[in-house]
């Protein structure tokens, strides 16, 4: 499981400088789905890059089944970001790399080639996301949803224990939307994976979540599972997430 | 009014020689260059503040030393350095002569070029391979350049068309090659007939080189479905 015990990320190095995460403290089961939830700017894309040190925080821990993993670096720290996968907004896929050699890709990380194991695992995984036929395409020949997959498919050949999803969704159609929620879903169900998902939508925590964060201006103002959060709101930052204000007060 | 043949028959072994030395100087020190340039280049995107290994003091120092390369006028960068280049090459003149200082010249703005195509690379893409666990070498080597390739092979358009003007200063000061022929029958001899197949000379050159050039990025990017 993931422990994160009194986070905090501020950018420049005075004491006064503001603060992106301010004293987060989160537990996050494995096997569960964690939607973590905020305004643009309140904190979510720092949080989740925190937890894979693509940022470092500033003081706090984040234990991974028990270790600290916020001093970590070199191969150490490239082996913790292969237990945590991530997928992106704008999928990150490799323009001239074809759909399969991008799913390749983390096992060229790992070991430095690429075996005719990995290629098969690969397309497996590809096949699982539903884009065996699309393997020698190009990522500028799919549609967004279809990228997402292909970056999906990318996530698991990490053989990873978390995925992270940062605005995984934001770009994509409804429909799209839908079919790489149900995809994120499946996937948590059938392997166990742990899911950790960044949005600003509502919908997609009412969709697969099963417990949720609020977070605003850095800070923690609501956590609970999604059936009590979506009942009952009680910070005005969930109310407004879940449009259960007057929007033109 | 002599005819093209009798043109060529006087003056067509000179401008095919010329050409030859042109074309010598032109890809030799470019080829050092790049070799130069690339990683110079890769070492200037990556200690860039907020970049993948931030160094910014050795970042500042390199990009200093790559603008004051850059301020010289190819001219006097070439007359200045010529105790260097006697050193280096055993001589000051002539084309071996021309290889240091076209090499000072176009390494740092090669170097400029290539930063530039790295930069373009989108930042997502970068973060992603990150997160698969790649090592900063590995990100360079199997992300980065392949990435940026199309943008490096314009950039070689640029480079080589920079570099073919240098040339033809060089030449101007005894190191032979096309701009050396323009200036000797076409300035000090009023010869404007010889002028004028040099500077057509130097135009198809160019031309060749840029249309090459795009073509080759047009067939290695695959970010379009053509």
């Amino acid at each position: 499981m993931i422990q994160i015990k009194n986070l905090c990320k501020s950018y420049g190095a005075q004491p006064d400088a503001p603060h992106a995460l301010d004293d987060v403290s989160i537990d996050i089961a494995d096997g569960d789905v964690m939607g973590i939830i905020g305004m643009s700017g309140a904190g979510k894309s720092t949080l989740v890059r925190c937890i894979n040190l693509l940022e470092r925080p500033t003081s706090g821990q984040i234990l991974v089944d028990g270790q600290d993993v916020t001093g970590l670096t070199g191969a150490a720290l490239r082996a913790y970001r292969r237990r945590v996968a991530m997928i992106f907004q704008n999928f990150g896929l490799l323009a001239q790399k074809t759909v399969l050699a991008n799913v390749c890709f983390p096992y060229l990380a790992a070991t430095g080639r690429v075996t005719a194991q990995n290629r098969e695992r690969a397309l497996q995984l590809l096949d699982l996301v539903g884009m065996a036929d699309r393997a020698d395409s190009y990522p500028s020949q799919l549609s967004g949803g279809q990228q997402q997959r292909v970056a999906i498919a990318r996530a698991l050949a990490c053989e990873p224990e978390y995925i992270l999803c940062d605005e995984a969704t934001s770009a994509l159609d409804p429909a799209s939307t839908n079919t790489v929620l149900k995809l994120l879903r499946q996937i948590n169900r059938e392997t166990g994976v742990t899911v950790i998902v960044i949005t600003h939508s509502m919908g997609v925590v009412e969709k697969i979540c099963k417990n949720v964060v609020v977070l605003e201006h850095g800070r923690v103002v609501e956590r609970g599972s999604v059936a009590d959060v979506f009942a009952a709101p009680q910070s005005q930052a969930a109310k407004v997430l879940l449009e259960r204000v007057d929007w033109d007060a | 009014m002599p005819s093209l043949s009798e043109f060529f028959a006087e003056y067509g072994e000179l401008l095919l020689q010329g050409t030859g030395e042109t074309l010598v100087m032109l890809f030799v020190p470019t080829l050092i260059s790049y070799v130069l340039g690339i990683a110079l280049g890769v070492v200037l995107y990556l200690t860039a503040p907020g970049s993948l290994r931030p160094v910014p003091a050795l970042n500042a120092v390199l990009g200093w030393a790559v603008n004051i390369c850059r301020s010289f006028p190819f001219i006097v960068l070439m007359v200045s350095i010529i105790p260097l280049t006697r050193l280096i090459m055993g001589t000051g003149s002539g084309i071996l002569g021309t290889i240091p200082p076209l090499v000072l010249s176009a390494t740092p703005f090669i170097a400029r070029m290539v930063e530039q195509s790295l930069a373009e690379v989108p930042h997502e893409s970068v973060e992603a391979v990150e997160a698969c666990g790649a090592s900063v070498p590995r990100v360079v080597f199997s992300a980065l350049l392949p990435e940026a390739l199309p943008s490096l092979v314009r950039g070689v358009a640029v480079v080589l068309i920079a570099v073919l003007g240098y040339t033809a200063i060089a030449g101007a000061v005894g190191a032979g090659g096309l701009g050396d022929i323009a200036v000797r029958y076409g300035y000090y001899r009023y010869q404007s007939d010889v002028m004028i197949a040099a500077v057509v000379i130097l135009v198809v050159i160019v031309q060749l080189i840029q249309s090459a050039c795009d073509l080759l990025a047009r067939r290695v990017d695959h970010r379009s479905n053509s």
